[in-house]
């Protein structure tokens, strides 16, 4: 159970800091400006996806070997399906959908990347020694 | 429980409960934005309509009133005379028969036939409030950006305001008539037409 309040913890705190990282992004252009409650909305579902994503390739399929990969997985789900909801939504032209969608993958995997690598046994079950 | 990994998630309730806030101040308009009937002096038995663009007089215009009228928003009051605010500056137009209505506290009475009526459009959480209005020719409509991120007025004849940031109006007047549509330059899922009858 501590395990998991961890996982879901640390997934948390790579999307709090790839949304800051957006935000940043997002005041560059006019053509980046989003509604007022698309950051709340990214802190929201991100850590969710982020954690559904670990769940699937990483608890379920057992992908992730490396704290790279489990980044790329936290990383690349929400990043895929917040912004193929932007894209639903229409709000911005295609061309910035597009473009977000691989900015919003390197912006959750910078952070994500050093935060698995720290708290590589948080994430990968890694065996315990055995004792003679 | 870790109490790191404990205070860590205490601080990202924290921070993401205030960015929330921060990011969130727009759905409410700032203050002295709001504008309300009971806002105007019941001495002057004022009616206001679309949001203070277009304000008639029941009373009777002189040029001593005209001195007292505030250039802030709820703005000057002109019986028959088309009344433009931007911003918190109003001005009145003279009706081009140059005639003033009879007092009345109707609109259709009061206004002479010459007289264009502005209309007010508020540009608010990524999408137009009228996305379609009709208006007649002549008319002038104000676009407001009540939002805080930039939009833009652009479509059909020669409609085109630029980059509008968050307050900043912009005004176009309809000389033909026809339908004209527009469109958020930034946001394409921000659309409306104006038809010009």
């Amino acid at each position: 159970m501590t395990l998991w309040a961890k996982r879901i913890g640390l997934i948390l705190l790579v999307i709090v800091l790839g949304t800051v990282i957006d935000y940043v992004v997002h005041q560059m252009d006019p053509a980046f400006s989003v509604p007022s409650n698309y950051f709340p909305h990214k802190i929201f579902y991100g850590p969710l996806w982020g954690f559904v994503g670990y769940l699937v390739f990483g608890a379920w399929f057992k992908l992730l070997k490396t704290p790279f990969w489990v980044a790329f997985t936290i990383a690349a789900v929400p990043a895929v399906l917040l912004q193929t909801m932007y894209f639903i939504q229409g709000h911005q032209q295609l061309w910035v959908v597009f473009f977000f969608l691989v900015a919003h993958f390197f912006m959750f995997l910078l952070p994500g990347y050093f935060i698995c690598k720290k708290y590589v046994s948080v994430f990968l079950d890694t065996p315990a020694p055995r004792v003679p | 429980m870790n109490i790191k990994i404990i205070s860590i998630i205490v601080g990202l309730i924290v921070v993401g409960g205030g960015m929330y806030l921060l990011f969130n101040r727009d759905a409410s308009a700032p203050a002295g934005e709001e504008y309300s009937e009971q806002a105007l002096d019941p001495v002057r038995g004022c009616t206001m309509t679309d949001q203070c663009v277009l304000l008639l007089c029941s009373g009777p215009f002189n040029a001593e009133y005209a001195k007292t009228l505030p250039t802030e928003p709820p703005c000057a009051v002109y019986a028959g005379y088309q009344v433009q605010c931007l911003q918190n500056l109003c001005t009145a137009v003279k009706p081009a028969n140059g005639q003033v209505a009879p007092p009345s506290t109707n609109l259709e009475q009061t206004a002479p036939a010459t007289v264009f009526v502005t209309h007010a459009v508020a540009i608010q959480n990524f999408a137009f409030a009228q996305s379609a209005l009709t208006v007649k020719k002549g008319d002038t409509v104000v676009w407001t950006n009540k939002d805080s991120a930039p939009h833009t007025v652009t479509g059909d004849g020669g409609l085109d305001s630029g980059t509008l940031s968050g307050g900043q109006t912009y005004s176009f007047t309809f000389a033909t008539a026809g339908t004209f549509s527009y469109k958020c330059n930034f946001h394409p899922s921000m659309a409306g037409k104006v038809i010009v009858q």
